[in-house]
């Protein structure tokens, strides 16, 4: 028992590089303020919907509760407050300046303006683990290095002690930065565990015929009018070797945690492998592709190895 | 104080572990084909799990609204006019291709049809186009669009409801 929970810390809280949980806020924060920040023209058509729709998930009703009763649909004029704030303090967090509030509000912002957009009946699933990932950078010291933050305590502490230019710098690793990136990691094992198990109990075997496949990218080319869906639909030995590609993925993702020079190959695999779902079935999860970032230990390992073979 | 702080810290840091993989875990499992939507973020990921075989069809369904005085002429009712989200709107075209329609779903149908169309709309069609999972897939240019079922609407705007017609 003694050795697991020996294990477990090391794996989760082994010194790993401010820098590469920096880079891990530097990478969602700016994603989501660049591609994934949500529409207030959308914020303010649902707004305006049917009152019958409203339909609010209990995320939504908790985040509101400081602001009303429980339940309350939100105001056009209150989404804009937290639709601008929401973006200012990402501005802020990706910059690094007060981090860890600023990471904080910006966590907030994002889960209530997404949790009232899927609150009328429609839910969808990419952003999820991405809103997840930016609760966790705001409990980490996401911000201690590659920030504002880091330049001013550098520069207070110079003026204090007199001697700019010569305060030692924060430290280059810490055990509090590594377990963020494998929480990530496992919350990716997790999401893709769920896929490929699902496929199993639901569809057996014969998910792997080729006709599932060939069924879902025809539909989905129909309703999105993506031509290479169509052309996959007509194809349904390629189908079933996609099907088992895919399958194959999600049920030993665990493996690029669990042995880390696998990682990159997983990585590469994924972004292949949502690159085909998004180009025949436009399902858009590049969420998962800035997620990937939780891996950077491995990539930067690999590549240290292969300048090693190299020279 | 340095050492106990950094206990703290540490402890802060296992208790988001085990909150945040714990509820992620608890949501996925058992794994089966419905999706748990109600715990968001917290999701698992049954998507496109159903099996599909050869012989089965694709079903794409489109609502189109029948202006008053022009019975041959048919508008499409996409989600955007209704004001809803595509989901709501899928479901609600799986709701209409039933025989046994809730009146409840048509008044909304109706209300909402109304309120997206400029025109005075006297009827409410659901058209089908169903492809064939054959051999070497789909083929699309042997699927016409057909109508599936209509409904008439109250001409009488102020009582908003609609009458089934035919099925």
């Amino acid at each position: 028992m003694r050795s697991v929970l020996r294990a477990l810390d090391w794996h989760f809280f082994a010194p790993q590089r401010l820098s590469d949980l920096a880079l891990m806020r530097i990478a969602c924060v700016g994603a989501t303020l660049l591609f994934f920040f949500p529409l207030w023209s959308q914020q303010l058509y649902l707004s305006q919907a049917d009152p019958i729709l409203f339909r609010p998930l209990p995320t939504l009703k908790v985040l509101l509760l400081p602001l009303g009763t429980w339940g309350a649909r939100p105001s056009a004029a209150l989404l804009h407050a937290v639709w601008f704030g929401t973006w200012l303090t990402g501005a802020a967090a990706l910059i690094g300046i007060w981090s860890r509030l600023t990471l904080l509000l910006f966590a907030a912002g994002n889960t209530l303006l997404i949790a009232h957009r899927y609150s009328y009946g429609e839910l969808h699933h990419p952003e999820a683990l991405l809103i997840i990932t930016l609760w966790l950078l705001a409990a980490s010291p996401a911000g201690v290095v590659l920030s504002l933050d880091a330049v001013i305590r550098r520069r207070r502490a110079g003026t204090r002690t007199g001697c700019v230019g010569q305060v030692s710098a924060p430290p280059v690793e810490s055990p509090l930065a590594r377990w963020p990136l494998r929480t990530v990691q496992w919350l990716l094992v997790l999401a893709y565990l769920s896929a490929g198990l699902s496929k199993l109990a639901a569809g057996g075997l014969d998910w792997f015929n080729g006709y599932t496949l060939v069924y879902y990218f025809a539909e989905d080319a129909l309703r999105w009018g993506s031509p290479v869906g169509f052309w996959l639909a007509r194809q349904p030995e390629l189908a079933s070797a996609l099907s088992i590609g895919a399958v194959a993925f999600e049920l030993t993702f665990a493996l690029a945690v669990l042995f880390p020079a696998l990682a990159p190959a997983y990585v590469v695999w994924g972004i292949l492998m949502h690159g085909v779902i998004y180009f025949a079935q436009r399902a858009p999860f590049f969420q998962y592709c800035v997620l990937y970032v939780a891996f950077i230990e491995s990539f930067r390992f690999a590549w240290l190895r292969w300048l090693r073979q190299a020279a | 104080m340095k050492a106990s702080r950094a206990v703290a810290q540490k402890a802060f840091a296992v208790a988001c572990i085990v909150l945040v993989l714990g509820l992620q875990a608890w949501t996925i499992f058992p794994p089966g084909s419905r999706s748990r939507d109600r715990h968001w973020p917290f999701l698992n990921y049954p998507m496109y799990s159903r099996a599909n075989h050869r012989g089965d069809s694709v079903v794409m369904s489109e609502l189109r609204a029948v202006p008053c005085g022009r019975p041959d002429t048919t508008l499409p009712v996409r989600a955007s006019v209704l004001r809803i989200e595509l989901g709501r709107y899928w479901d609600m075209m799986r709701r209409l291709s039933r025989p046994d329609t809730p009146q409840r779903l048509l008044d909304t149908l109706s209300r909402l049809t109304r309120a997206g169309i400029p025109v005075d709309v006297c009827g409410v069609e659901l058209w089908r186009q169903v492809l064939i999972l054959e051999q070497r897939g789909v083929r699309l240019e042997e699927s016409p669009w057909t109508r599936f079922r209509q409904w008439t609407i109250e001409p009488d705007s102020s009582r908003r409801s609609v009458k089934p017609s035919h099925q």
